[in-house]
């Protein structure tokens, strides 16, 4: 069996077409940013639906298009409702969108947070866990690119790799957030309209009953609810969303560049119409057995099975729908770590001194930096990218509570929060390398509450509220 | 240049030390074995490959019965998933030339049912606790 089923021409065709057009949206979007504030957070004025769009677009990503079915094809139905329930972060990060705005309404990014709130070492703490999760975040959305390439049309990984990238950062690089949320907006109504198709062809082509008669005779246990390392990762899986949510700039920028009042309804609403879409695009991977799909690694099944299921123009299909899904995020966690670096670790720790003309070139620096070194990164393809984003599970879920807590309760001190994100990352990658991928997460966030909860009890710090609005 | 270099190189290095749990056996001609625990794992071989080769998979090491035969790509690896408990026994079968590759063993023990359910049980009571946190945090603090 050869899985090619784009030609190379075809393939080199879309990626232009698609570099051209995005890169060219940023450019145009771009030339009204005069500002910081505008190049960082689209001037503080996206309203309801382009804020629900972005919200949903960034979270659909290589954990929708390709990891979901993934873990489907390793885990099976809990893969599967796992990866569906991290919708949970974005609908518990509504609330607390609106509380940040309320707290913070000139803040830029979640490191201001954590410095004002917290102090000097709980923010290196916290950004050492937060720049870990966007180069692993960053790094797996390259893979994805070139695995799709080399799956759908057998075009070398680091062409894939490269064309994605270089497209991003360009367009990123042009367009500051405002490119990033309007080619958001483009591309979840590319993704849903693609995700809803494929869905329903699996359905109708192979049948509910042929899928489950050939799953439970040649892959017993993906059927199986009392399949012990799928019932591990279920709330792991949990923990890992809600951590990469609560603790990542790219949603906290989100919260500070909605209008007022908007970022709850609008995190509300993507998270309930995101929910869906892993059960739709994981489902597919248990079409595998029916349709004699076996992939060369877990990460290919979904565009494998869609190519199969649709083939030529399917494949063409797939590939834009993934393209874009990619994409979507790729831009938002460029923007949003190229904030972090530059309020945080320019501003914060090299130059204080700098006005915002400066920021804004060292913002734009920063951009082509984090896409050369996630480049030079990807390049050795050392991992499947479902076990590269459960690493940084470790690392996210341990900022759950300190996040938690900080916002809402003035009693939780620096030492508590740098105590229980550092310990909770070091116990999360102890169970990573122990037990398994799918329990690191839940083992973070777990040590992490212990500690806040002893440091609550300990210390009462007073904080007040109004030292944030500096 | 040089802290860019040194941030790029520490990243390679722990990234180069991820997926411990993800076991490879090589189907070559050299055997190998492979323990695994969750009942999904990748096997490779070296060589291209025919149109019409399969992999043949048997719980007998004899292959007196050949109980599946999979596809196999021209990228020289195949994952497999939802395996139940069991010893399992693989080769690659070329039918136009007659000829197999060697034989390689995979082993697959689940982990225990009452850690997973316990670890289960802790993952719903830290879930719960953080919602009614945040629902409750949210409506007492409307404003700051």
């Amino acid at each position: 069996m050869n899985s090619v089923v784009i030609s190379t021409e075809w393939a080199f065709t879309i990626l232009l077409a698609f570099g051209v057009l995005w890169v060219a949206f940023g450019w145009w979007l771009g030339r009204s940013n005069k500002s910081l504030d505008d190049f960082m957070l689209a001037g503080r004025n996206v309203g309801f639906a382009f804020a629900s769009a972005t919200a949903m677009a960034t979270w659909i990503t290589s954990n929708t298009t390709l990891v979901a079915p993934q873990l489907t094809y390793q885990f099976g139905i809990w893969g599967m409702v796992g990866y569906s329930m991290a919708a949970l972060g974005l609908l518990l990060f509504a609330p607390m969108a609106q509380r940040i705005k309320a707290l913070m309404p000139h803040g830029h990014t979640c490191g201001d947070f954590i410095r004002m709130r917290y102090g000097f070492w709980a923010w290196i703490v916290f950004l050492i866990v937060s720049l870990f999760y966007a180069f692993g975040w960053l790094v797996s959305l390259g893979m994805a690119g070139g695995i799709l390439l080399s799956a759908l049309s057998g075009l070398d990984y680091h062409i894939g790799m490269t064309a994605i990238l270089v497209i991003c950062v360009c367009y990123t690089l042009l367009g500051g957030l405002k490119a990033v949320i309007a080619t958001d907006f483009v591309q979840t109504i590319i993704i849903l309209s693609g995700v809803v198709l494929i869905a329903y062809i699996g359905i109708t082509e192979v049948g509910l009953d042929t899928i489950h008669s050939t799953v439970s005779e040649e892959s017993p246990q993906l059927l199986n609810l009392l399949f012990p390392a799928a019932i591990m990762f279920l709330f792991n899986n949990v923990f890992f969303g809600i951590g990469e949510i609560f603790h990542s700039n790219v949603w906290w920028s989100r919260a500070f560049a909605f209008k007022e009042k908007i970022g709850k309804r609008a995190f509300l609403l993507s998270g309930m119409l995101w929910m869906p879409i892993p059960i739709v695009t994981g489902f597919a991977a248990l079409a595998a057995s029916s349709l004699n799909v076996y992939p060369p690694s877990a990460d290919m099944i979904g565009p494998l099975i869609a190519a199969k299921l649709l083939g030529k123009i399917g494949a063409i299909f797939v590939f834009i729908v993934v393209f874009s899904a990619l994409a979507s995020s790729l831009d938002s966690l460029l923007a949003a770590t190229s904030d972090l670096i530059t309020k945080d670790i320019y501003k914060g720790l090299i130059n204080k001194q700098a006005d915002k003309q400066k920021l804004f070139k060292i913002s734009k620096y920063s951009i082509l930096i984090l896409g050369v070194i996630t480049w030079i990164l990807c390049l050795p393809k050392m991992t499947t990218l479902g076990a590269l984003l459960n690493f940084t599970g470790a690392f996210v879920a341990s900022t759950i509570w300190p996040i938690v807590f900080g916002l809402y309760y003035r009693r939780l001190n620096g030492v508590g929060a740098a105590l229980a994100m550092a310990l909770g990352t070091s116990c999360g990658l102890l169970a990573y390398w122990l037990v398994g991928f799918y329990v690191a997460a839940l083992t973070s966030c777990l040590v992490s509450l212990v500690i806040c909860l002893f440091a609550l009890v300990l210390k009462d710090q007073k904080f007040e509220w109004k030292d944030l609005q500096q | 240049m040089k802290a860019i270099l040194s941030a790029v190189a520490i990243l390679l290095a722990v990234f180069s030390f991820l997926s411990p749990t993800f076991a490879y056996a090589e189907v070559e001609l050299t055997p190998a074995e492979q323990a695994n625990s969750e009942g999904y794992f990748t096997l490779r071989w070296k060589g291209s490959v025919s149109e019409s080769m399969v992999l043949e998979m048997s719980t007998a090491s004899s292959f007196d019965t050949v109980e599946h035969q999979y596809p196999v790509t021209r990228l020289q690896s195949i994952t497999l998933s939802g395996y139940d408990n069991g010893l399992y026994h693989f080769r690659l079968y070329d039918p136009e030339k007659a000829e197999y590759s060697n034989a390689v063993t995979v082993s697959v023990e689940h982990r225990s049912l009452s850690l997973a359910i316990k670890l289960f049980f802790l993952g719903a009571v830290l879930f719960v606790t953080l919602v009614v946190i945040i629902l409750f945090s949210s409506r007492k603090n409307n404003s700051i």
